[in-house]
């Protein structure tokens, strides 16, 4: 009996654990949220057609060096 | 295995009879075509040829050059409405024709490339849109530039203003999904746990947890839910907004009240899955409807073509039609579009004024003589002095009577009804609910028990599934090529018993066909007809040399070719004298036109021409009679040509108008009420958006898109019987799921008061009762495809 007594008082123990990971859970769905919302206000979905086609494409010859060439002027 | 003899072009991949090599290195390339082999060269020059391993051979017309000039994107004016200037530099949008794979993305994206000027340019697959940014180059060399490449661009009215809201509150839209589909799916977690079985302080911790989820879905997420629901109520209308609100503002106040004092409800998941079903089906309903509305864009285009106006210099120079003046003195060359209304001052020629008038030959015009805007110039050059601007003009007038009606709302009467019934009986029962148990029991059952009732009655079948099948139906008729605007039009093409149907183009091909049997004459003699028909831009002309090409015949010089408009066209060959006119005997009864071909004074062939009538017209008359739409012919042509095709298709006689001007077809359909109007051109424009139902048919109508209530880009009958079918079926499918759902809420109206359902079955139950008709719906749609590719007629 004693035993039958013993196991399921470590049986609410480990329940109550889910005190702790539900609001866990939550702070983890929130950066998810958050990540999305970002996405949103990047304009990261206003386009959903024309990434999908450019996904090999390289960027090369004068566009690339034009953008190097501003990163530096931004960066000094 | 493709036979080895025969050679594709390097470029568009076609195949070619007489090819244009260039030795590239070690192997040869062949091209079908000049336009071809210069952008194959422009992109080696450059560096691109990685365009060639991002390209499909799909679709690809060779490369077609018109030498069009586009001086009049200089223009000061032009450049201050379209242009849009940022930080120093330009940005400009083009629509773009003949994108169709990836390869021309990759290689529309890489302008800057090709000139320092341009700084960026990005494609939008979406609306067909590519946007420059340039600085320092002229807006003209790149439109060329982008034509040199094999792309027709036109320029799109960038404004700023409209565009950005609308993305604002597109991203607003889609923010308020996320949400709720983030929350309501947490809290979906926490009521399954308490579903199976957590109690006491357990219970009451998940509980919490969904009353802390559901707030950001009840108050941000479902703004626009209460918004409308307050609109309608301001209005006095009763829209399905209104008991939602309803049941999510009780709903949270019950579920609170119950978390406080520690009783067994759980209402949060109920209502964010609500709130989460609602709002994606709203947007997605949206999203398709822009999708299909984007004519508003080819208005634009045509304000966009351009005329050469005489300026202080003595030169005539390219503008944009919007900016002529009364008084401007404009040059028209053969083929071209008059610009404006105007009178000739200078030449001599025949116009055509189908597009306005619907009359199938051109008129003959002299100086002196008015002509309108859109009218197409035949024969001659033309100068006119301009009397009435744009917007005074004519075709003016006719697209903003068609504007002025467009406002009103598109979404279906018999759907916005029925909702209004639902409503009105769910709030009625609820009350009477709430009354009878607060009589009977008390105020906790009362509040329960209506709530259960607003919940399970919760008009998904409506808010859902009508939405729905309306989506599904106008995207796949979009796949078609039938463009279908608002859910209105799909009961009107039911509801309409009278069918006008245009002749010119609709019935018949557009096309004269020639019914003479040529091969009589000598190849030489065919020469000579082919030569001098070529260069006459004629309807009955461009008719001819269609059917002369496949005689294989190539041009040979002509000598004094002269054009006489009205008369026809003369010219010599060797020695001999040739003339081609119109038959000066002409039966009074006689369809069609009758061209007399003469040589040297005498007559050595009469050309039979007619308007033929399309192959399946007679079975879709047939159709038609069957589903007790009464068939009529409005037309701008002549009584003769209208009955001849009337007797031929079994329309009555006394169902045929002819000799219309659009003013009175217009007249004609307002007397109607209840028809359909079936046409294309500017000069159905009007009677399409007076007509109960508008069907616009054919690529040309820019115009006529913009009135009617249905577009269909393929020309011809046909696929009249598609539309009719396939909207009849969907309907069919839109009553099985309201008959489906009325079941449904009867018997749940039934176990709600007996106390059977509680708060919790009826969580389980709507949601279950929304997949059976989402799945009944998707099912009906992957089998209508099937249906109607089978009754193909």
């Amino acid at each position: 009996m004693t035993h039958i007594n013993k196991l399921k008082k470590s049986y609410d123990y480990l329940m109550e654990v889910i005190i702790l990971i539900v609001p866990f859970a939550l702070v983890i769905a929130g950066f998810f949220l958050l990540s999305f919302i970002y996405a949103v206000k990047k304009g990261q979905y206003d386009d959903l057609e024309t990434p999908a086609h450019k996904i090999l494409f390289e960027d090369k010859l004068k566009i690339k060096k034009r953008r190097k060439e501003e990163n530096e002027r931004s960066q000094t | 295995m493709k036979p080895e003899h025969i050679i594709n072009c390097d470029h568009c991949y076609n195949p070619i009879q007489h090819p244009f090599s260039l030795g590239v290195g070690q192997e040869i390339k062949h091209f079908c075509c000049t336009g071809c082999l210069r952008v194959y060269e422009i992109l080696k020059k450059n560096d691109l040829q990685e365009y060639y391993t991002f390209k499909d051979n799909r679709d690809l017309r060779p490369v077609d050059f018109k030498s069009e000039s586009f001086a009049y994107l200089d223009g000061r004016e032009f450049q201050a409405e379209f242009t849009h200037s940022h930080e120093g530099m330009q940005e400009f949008k083009f629509f773009i024709e003949g994108i169709h794979c990836t390869a021309c993305i990759w290689l529309l994206e890489k302008l800057p490339e090709f000139n320092d000027g341009i700084l960026s340019s990005k494609i939008n697959l979406a609306t067909n849109t590519l946007t420059v940014v340039y600085d320092g180059v002229d807006l003209s060399k790149i439109a060329s530039l982008i034509q040199f490449l094999g792309y027709i661009p036109h320029p799109v009215l960038n404004d700023q203003q409209e565009q950005a809201f609308a993305l604002k509150e597109d991203r607003k839209d889609l923010l308020r999904i996320g949400v709720a589909f983030a929350c309501a799916g947490n809290i979906m977690l926490y009521s399954f746990a308490i579903y199976a079985g957590a109690t006491g302080g357990f219970a009451k911790y998940f509980n919490f947890f969904s009353f802390l989820c559901s707030l950001p879905v009840l108050s941000y997420s479902a703004y626009p839910l209460y918004k409308s629901a307050l609109a309608s109520l301001r209005s006095r209308n009763l829209s399905i907004d209104i008991p939602i609100s309803i049941a999510l503002i009780a709903g949270f106040v019950m579920g609170v009240l119950g978390l406080i004092n520690d009783m067994d409800v759980i209402y949060f998941d109920t209502l964010a899955i609500l709130v989460f079903l609602l709002s994606t089906s709203r947007y997605l309903l949206k999203k398709v409807q822009q999708k299909t509305i984007q004519s508003q864009d080819l208005m634009n285009l045509f304000q966009a073509r351009s005329a050469r106006k005489l300026n202080e210099h003595g030169d005539f120079q390219e503008v944009l039609i919007k900016y002529l003046l009364k008084g401007d003195r404009v040059l028209v060359l053969p083929g071209e579009l008059v610009p404006a209304d105007g009178i000739i001052v200078k030449g001599e020629s025949s116009v055509n004024n189908s597009l306005l008038t619907g009359e199938s030959l051109p008129e003959i015009v002299k100086s002196g003589d008015p002509v309108f805007t859109g009218a197409e110039n035949v024969t001659g050059n033309l100068e006119i002095i301009v009397e009435k601007t744009y917007s005074e003009s004519r075709i003016a007038h006719i697209l903003n009577e068609i504007k002025g009606g467009q406002e009103q709302s598109a979404t279906s009467q018999f759907a916005r009804k029925l909702a209004q019934n639902f409503v009105f009986a769910s709030l009625l029962i609820g009350s009477f609910f709430f009354v009878y148990f607060l009589i009977t029991e008390n105020i906790i059952v009362a509040f329960e028990r209506s709530l259960t009732l607003l919940v399970i009655t919760c008009p998904c079948a409506l808010g859902l599934t009508i939405p729905l099948a309306f989506i599904m139906g106008i995207s796949s008729f979009a796949k078609e090529g039938i463009y279908i605007r608002g859910e209105a039009t799909f009961e009107n093409i039911i509801n309409a018993n009278k069918i006008f149907l245009d002749k010119t183009g609709t019935l018949t091909t557009g096309e004269f066909t020639v019914f003479s049997d040529l091969g009589k004459l000598s190849p030489k003699t065919l020469a000579v007809l082919y030569s001098l028909e070529k260069r006459s831009h004629h309807p009955i002309a461009k008719s001819l040399i269609r059917h002369l090409e496949r005689f294989n015949i190539s041009e040979i010089e002509i000598t004094d070719f002269q054009e006489i408009a009205g008369v026809g066209v003369s010219g010599s060959y060797g020695n001999d004298h040739y003339q081609i006119q119109s038959s000066q005997i002409v039966a009074e009864n006689a369809y069609g036109h009758k061209v007399d071909f003469i040589k040297n004074g005498n007559l050595i062939h009469t050309l039979d021409l007619k308007d033929e009538i399309r192959p399946k017209a007679l079975h879709v008359i047939d159709y038609l009679k069957k589903i007790e739409l009464k068939p009529a012919i409005l037309t701008g042509d002549k009584l003769t040509n209208a009955s001849w095709v009337a007797g031929l298709l079994g329309v009555p006689s006394n169902e045929v108008f002819a000799d219309k001007k659009p003013e009175e077809k217009n007249e004609i359909v307002k007397k109607h009420a209840q028809s359909i109007m079936v046409g294309d051109g500017i000069n159905d424009a009007m009677a399409l958006k007076n007509a109960y139902v508008g069907i616009a048919v054919g690529g040309s109508a820019d115009i006529s898109l913009q009135a009617a209530d249905v577009y269909m880009s393929k020309r011809g009958v046909e696929y009249l019987y598609h539309l009719f079918r396939g909207t009849r079926l969907v309907i069919y499918l839109i009553y099985f799921n309201i008959l489906f759902s009325l079941l449904y809420n009867i018997v749940g109206v039934y176990l709600t008061f007996v106390g059977i359902a509680s708060p919790l079955i009826a969580a389980i139950l709507m949601p279950l009762s929304s997949l059976t008709v989402l799945g009944m719906t998707l099912f009906f749609f992957y089998r209508l495809k099937k249906t109607l590719s089978l009754n193909m007629i």
